[in-house]
């Protein structure tokens, strides 16, 4: 294929995308009726516009119900998305004149700004204990979830499976708590990604690369570098040790359900299995002892 | 920049080798991938815990035999990996008698399994089997990695029953250097995840193994393969390697428990405040001679967690060796392998004598 045609081909692939999350947008602004919000009149050819018109007012009931904080993320999602769009038409401008105009090195930092500002409400990646951005929006559900279905499970329980009430009702506290871990770490984590493009995109200009192979390379170095000084941080360290201090606090939960179930059933536990094989390994202990006092 | 039409070139190249993989791959069984090449024979077993003896390969093998000690972390044919990458066997062509212990799996049979049984029951009755075997009263010891710190720990407790120990990228002071694994280690609940795991999965050491460095370890290893495809040797190489990284056995929990907590995170070997079987473990105690190796590009056992060895034996006679590769390299390198194994001999030779 000549260069030509694939410059072509590229260009017609980034339009469509472009073309594409320019109708989500406009999806999002037009009203039940099909006007557009900004004054102009919805597209009544387009085969989308049944779907567009049910997504729009999907995401109307959704953000209008929601807190002010929820319809500011989901404006904040949906606009972060099409810089991604921009992002990459800036890219692939620039790759397709040489590097050297627009500069994308800035380009590439501004994006990485954007993400971070736009979709979690940061200022920087580092700023992660505040209580803002996608943590809050998840904080939403759990919220609601602790007003009412997790207050009912919290409350003392009475009769013959009181007991086995209140062990699934910390088992649900316990997996809530891993979730919210769960989501700090892939925050840490996606700004640790992201930070590694910004570098890969930035490190283009002063290592262009000859082939693919070398694309990648430098993808890899680069990420490694980025992730690495990542995971040496103090910030991961913490959010990786929570993750996991919460994902054993959940499953020594779930067990103490599943022991008090076993019980009904003729199916051993694995509570009783370490029970057994701790009398059986301090018996072989006291053997080992013994045959060694006999080779004396 | 890119030329798009190298790029094309590339992509077929690619696209053929990833069709010769697959061609290669398929060709394969899983049981082809041999590994431990050089012969051994069973000589005794208690559960899963099982010592070989290599066959020899001199008429007259040295007076005092060797007993590996490997890590827990990992199975123990990395010292025997492939024929021409085998530490074990390039020390029995210089004269070596040598012995390894072989851990096996654990299962969750083996959950109150601890470090005083790995190393004052399963060590000791080991050493006394070819205390038995060769009619002597000391054995040399060659720990490797955690081994390494067993070995120590056992020759603390038992000098009587080592005559020269050798330690190979093994840890001794765990605050030495600045090991990602350390760091993570310190935000780890090591008493929850044991409470509730029982025995810790080896796929979870694995992933903590394998981030240290991400992209190399999980993609940029693949992409490499891909250049091998064409050399029968170099893909049974890899494969080898791919089998032995990923198999990986669980821990038994209060054996994990306690390394971790009063080894990794507590540092208490080199404080002299590690206790097994109620003995308190004083490396002055180890005054038999000592070669320390270390792998000066090792990120798993900082070189500076080996280096502290010197600082706290007892021995006067004490000899550290470096080599210029990573933590894998001591075994697989080839060029290691042609200076290591007669060194470690030759080390072996001079304190021959009874």
């Amino acid at each position: 294929m000549r260069a030509e045609e694939q410059a072509a081909l590229l260009d017609n692939w980034f339009e469509a995308q472009k073309r594409m999350w320019d109708k989500w947008v406009r999806a999002l602004t037009v009203d039940g009726a099909g006007d557009g919000g900004n004054g102009e009149e919805a597209d009544g050819r387009d085969p989308l516009k049944p779907w567009n018109d049910l997504a729009a007012q999907a995401m109307r009931a959704w953000v209008d119900a929601a807190a002010p904080l929820a319809q500011t993320a989901g404006d904040a999602f949906a606009l972060g998305s099409k810089r991604v769009a921009d992002m990459f038409e800036i890219w692939s401008r620039a790759w397709r004149t040489g590097g050297g105009d627009p500069d994308w090195s800035s380009a590439a930092s501004a994006y990485a700004d954007q993400i971070a500002a736009l979709l979690l409400g940061l200022r920087s990646w580092d700023d992660t204990r505040t209580p803002h951005g996608a943590r809050s929006f998840i904080d939403l559900y759990w919220d609601w979830w602790e007003g009412t279905i997790g207050r009912l499970i919290e409350s003392p329980s009475v009769g013959h499976t009181r007991e086995l009430n209140h062990a699934v009702a910390e088992a649900a506290q316990a997996w809530g708590e891993f979730r919210r871990a769960a989501t700090d770490y892939g925050v840490v984590v996606a700004g640790g990604w992201t930070e590694a493009w910004a570098e890969f995109v930035g490190a283009l200009p002063d290592h262009p690369p000859g082939s693919i192979r070398d694309l990648l390379r430098l993808w890899g170095t680069t990420a490694d570098q980025v992730l690495t000084r990542l995971f040496a941080s103090q910030r991961y360290s913490e959010v990786q040790g929570a993750v996991l201090n919460a994902a054993m606090r959940y499953r020594l939960a779930e067990r103490k359900v599943v022991d008090l179930y076993l019980r009904t059933t003729h199916v051993p536990s694995r509570t009783e299995l370490d029970e057994a094989n701790r009398a059986i390994h301090e018996l072989r202990r006291e053997l080992r002892a013994l045959r060694k006092e006999v080779r004396r | 920049m890119i030329d798009p039409v190298q790029t094309v070139e590339d992509l077929v190249e690619l696209n053929r080798q990833a069709l010769k993989a697959t061609e290669v791959l398929g060709s394969i069984r899983d049981g082809d991938i041999t590994v431990g090449v050089s012969e051994t024979e069973e000589v005794w077993r208690d559960g899963k815990t099982v010592l070989y003896r290599f066959k020899p390969l001199v008429e007259k093998p040295q007076k005092i035999p060797v007993m590996i000690v490997y890590a827990l972390v990992n199975r123990p044919y990395m010292v025997d990996l492939q024929a021409d990458r085998s530490l074990a066997r390039n020390l029995l062509e210089a004269g070596v008698d040598l012995y390894l212990i072989d851990w096996g799996y654990p299962s969750p049979n083996d959950r109150w399994t601890t470090l005083d049984d790995y190393v004052n029951g399963y060590i000791d009755d080991c050493v006394d089997v070819l205390r038995e075997r060769h009619g002597i009263d000391k054995v040399n010891m060659l720990g490797i990695c955690q081994g390494g710190t067993f070995s120590l720990c056992y020759s603390a407790l038992h000098p009587e029953k080592i005559k020269n120990l050798i330690t190979m990228v093994a840890p001794v002071d765990f605050h030495a250097g600045e090991g990602l694994l350390n760091l993570w280690a310190q935000h780890m609940d090591v008493d929850l995840m044991v409470d509730a795991l029982g025995n810790v999965p080896g796929e979870f050491l694995n992933f903590g193994f394998l981030m240290l460095r991400p992209f190399q370890m999980n993609v940029a290893k693949y992409v490499d393969f891909l250049d091998m495809v064409d050399d029968e040797d170099k893909v049974m190489n890899f494969l080898r390697m791919e089998k032995w990284i990923f198999d990986s056995p669980d821990q038994a929990g209060e054996a994990y428990r306690q390394f971790m907590k009063d080894f990794y995170l507590g540092n208490k070997l080199v404080k002299g405040e590690v206790e097994l079987g109620g003995k308190r473990i004083d490396l002055k105690n180890v005054k038999m001679p000592v070669l320390n190796i270390y792998a000066e590009q090792d990120h798993l056992v900082p070189p500076p967690c080996s280096i502290a060895l010197k600082d706290h034996v007892g021995t006067k006679d004490y000899t550290a060796r470096s080599f210029p590769v990573g933590h894998i390299g001591m075994y697989v390198s080839g060029k290691v392998q042609r200076s290591l194994p007669p060194a470690i001999a030759e080390w072996l030779a001079e304190r021959d004598s009874e």
